[in-house]
């Protein structure tokens, strides 16, 4: 199915581009006779006018002077990687390796106020880490016919319905359409992922569908209204990757009501109620029983002056399953967040969190309850000095488990200040964190944490050319509950970007982590260095080279786990 | 040597297709495809840097308020994962960026190097997700991760 989507986007986009057919009626056929991607009436192109602005290259030209442009960049990068030591702890391997991505976008004006736009990546490399296969692969594309009320696309895109039903990265079909003020309407058909025979499983496909009406347009007390309702199914393909495979074939549907409702003044609601069916494998000889559950999110909001404060009740049954939408099954939610403005200079946020699962129908063993709170202050303390920041926080999170054997419970309490300012055209910040952990089914397992923070970053000038310089050192203290002594980890964070010249910058960088800890045989420190050189090249400075080395060094006091990475990088960037 | 003439002859080809398009001077900023995937991979480095040296609070500004499933469960799995592990390194590549009004969904390969806390001994782990974010008055925060996320260890 990828092949054959990819196969018509690219013949219909060649189409589109080259068709003879296209070219003869060019002198008398016209995309449009007004337009453009904002709602306004696209102008009338001749057709031959179009070809000479969408492959003209050379003048300056904006979109909204022309009835369409291809832009686009061309990276290559040759990679040089040297691992020494223990090379079981680098993902490196020795050698070269190459990439080159090519990213085209087409945009054409249409008639009336459509647009088109097209869109492709592609990707060639012999590296690993970035590609598992070596021939050029189509990474991202997707062809979009769209105004500010309709789009129909083809190609990648995030699909959206809502919270429970569908917001995934999908492949395929999607149109939208709103044919008036109190109607709007989605499609989807699409995969989620192709059949993967190295991972078991089959091409995942999903077809989903969603209907919007808005009430009370001219309402004078309520500002939104909005009914929703929407229907995702997924469902594997298990004649692909081949018939005969016995991977896990999937069914899901989820249908769901949701809405918005908000008053023009104080209060405001959303909410969504869904049902799920569930079958984990089709061809199971075992289980052919359908599982359904429902899941219930409402969150009100109520605006007072200064204070906000919103709730978010969620309610999941254990047997609820979204394959492409999000939520936590076995699960009963109350989350309360308080904001509130005590003046220009002061807010405070508190939040109450309080969750549990093990509802009917669980195949838990045992209930926890979770129980989080938080208060957070914000404030400007002094009126002669605006850039001076402070900020204290406190967080507590109780967890209770109702099984006293095999109990979860531990409690979790963090107490923080961190203070920004300007000093002299430095930017200065500082922050403190206290953490303490308590496990109180496994007490050596608590430990307790004090964490320093800061950062200077400033600008100087030297030889009359603009050097930045970024200084970040920290360092945490811990101790667990087995002994007294304390794991100290040091870490110095640096970096800099020096103009040596109007087209030629130099970045540069040196990170250091220095671990001294209570256990024998366990301080380490890892040092890595970067320096990189950019030279732009072109009257846009569009066109970039940048030449990079990094080392990274890996120093155990068990000397069998040390390794040294080195790496030198050419790349190469056009954007046109 | 085969090499090094390979790498003389990807300069030399960009130099060269250089050339031929000198003079393109379309900016960078009418190229929603380009400003997209920079803009993914600077939020996504952003947030693990802002990750490696974690401070609740810091963290938690960065993570929308609307965050599915649930905010405050992922900040403290996130915070967990910090305590029980030093993050040390990550490298990715980004291998899609789809823009979808105020979302933008970012699907990235990586590769991650933790340090155990009390040996100190590197734990490497490979994977991939997708964080979404969305724009929030004028900023980008994680409103959900699919798959393998970056900040759970």
């Amino acid at each position: 199915m990828k092949n054959i989507i990819r196969q018509l986007l690219l013949s219909s986009v060649l189409c589109c581009l080259f068709s003879t057919s296209y070219v003869f009626a060019a002198e008398v056929y016209y995309f449009g006779n007004d337009g453009s991607a904002t709602g306004e009436q696209n102008k009338s192109y001749p057709l031959s006018t179009r070809m000479d602005d969408l492959f003209d290259f050379t003048s300056d030209r904006p979109l909204s002077e022309r009835s369409g442009k291809i832009s686009g960049s061309i990276l290559t990068q040759a990679e040089y990687d040297m691992v020494s030591g223990n090379k079981s702890k680098s993902f490196l391997t020795n050698g070269w390796d190459y990439l080159t991505e090519v990213n085209l976008n087409m945009q054409e004006k249409m008639g009336s106020d459509y647009n088109l736009e097209g869109q492709l990546m592609m990707r060639k490399t012999d590296n690993p880490r970035i590609e598992p296969r070596r021939d050029v692969r189509i990474k991202e594309y997707s062809l979009k016919v769209a105004n500010p009320d309709n789009l129909f696309l083809a190609g990648d895109f995030y699909g959206e319905l809502s919270p429970l039903t569908m917001g995934s990265s999908l492949e395929g079909l999607n149109a939208e359409m709103k044919p008036n003020d109190t109607l709007a309407m989605k499609y989807v058909a699409a995969r989620i992922d192709g059949p993967d025979e190295a991972a078991s499983k089959f091409q995942r496909n999903v077809l989903g569908t969603k209907f919007d009406t808005f009430w009370f347009k001219d309402s004078e007390t309520i500002s939104n209204s909005r009914l929703g309702f929407q229907a995702v199914t997924v469902q594997d393909d298990s004649s692909d990757p081949d018939r005969t495979s016995s991977f896990e074939d999937l069914r899901n549907s989820v249908v769901s009501v949701d809405g918005d409702l908000a008053f023009v003044r104080f209060l405001s609601l959303n909410y969504e109620l869904a049902r799920s069916m569930y079958l984990a494998d089709e061809d199971s000889a075992t289980i052919k029983d359908q599982s359904y559950g429902n899941a219930l999110r409402v969150t009100p909001q109520v605006q007072l002056g200064n204070t906000t404060i919103r709730h978010l009740y969620g309610y999941t049954q254990p047997k609820f399953y979204t394959d492409v939408g999000s939520a936590s099954p076995d699960k009963v939610q109350h989350q309360t967040t308080m904001d509130h403005r005590f003046s220009q200079r002061a807010s405070v946020s508190l939040m109450h969190n309080y969750y549990w699962d093990h509802l009917a129908g669980s195949s838990r063993t045992k209930r926890t309850i979770n129980d989080d709170k938080s208060a957070t202050l914000n404030f400007l303390p002094f009126a002669f000095r605006e850039s001076f920041r402070a900020r204290l926080n406190t967080g507590y999170n109780l967890r209770n488990s109702d099984d006293a054997v095999n109990t979860l419970e531990s409690e979790t309490f963090t107490a923080g200040f961190g203070v920004n300012d300007r000093w002299k055209e430095t930017d200065i910040g500082f922050s403190y964190e206290y953490r303490a952990f308590s496990n109180r089914h496994n007490k050596s397992a608590s430990d307790f944490f004090n964490r320093l923070g800061m950062t200077f970053a400033r600008e100087y000038y030297v030889v009359a050319r603009r050097l930045y310089l970024s200084l970040n050192p920290g360092m945490d203290v811990r101790r667990t509950k087995v002994d007294d002594n304390y794991d100290i980890n040091a870490s110095l964070g640096f970096s800099g970007q020096y103009d040596m010249a109007q087209n030629f910058l130099a970045r540069f960088g040196h990170n250091v982590i220095d671990s001294n800890n209570a256990k024998a045989n366990a301080d380490y420190t890892n040092n890595r260095s970067f320096m990189e050189l950019d030279w732009s090249l072109g009257k846009d400075r569009d066109k970039h080279i940048v030449l990079r080395g990094d080392i990274n060094r890996y120093m155990h006091e068990d000397g069998t786990l040390n390794y040294k990475e080195h790496q030198v990088i050419l790349k190469c960037v056009i954007n046109f | 040597m085969k090499n090094i003439f390979l790498i003389m002859s990807i300069v030399f080809s960009c130099f060269m297709f250089s050339g031929c398009v000198s003079g393109q001077a379309v900016s960078i900023q009418e190229a929603p495809s380009l400003n997209k995937r920079a803009l993914a991979e600077s939020l996504v480095q952003k947030d693990w840097n802002l990750f490696a040296s974690f401070q609740r609070q810091g963290f938690s500004d960065r993570i929308s308020s609307d965050f599915l499933p649930d905010k405050y469960a992922f900040l403290n799995e996130a915070e967990a994962s910090f305590f029980g592990a030093v993050p040390v390194d990550l490298s990715f590549a980004i291998d899609k960026a789809l823009i979808k009004n105020n979302k933008l969904a970012v699907t990235v390969v990586w590769q991650r190097k933790t340090a155990n806390r009390e040996s100190g001994n590197l734990t490497l782990t490979e994977g991939e997700c997708t964080v979404v974010y969305r724009q929030e008055n004028g900023q980008w925060l994680i409103y959900k991760i699919q798959g393998n996320s970056i900040f759970i260890f």
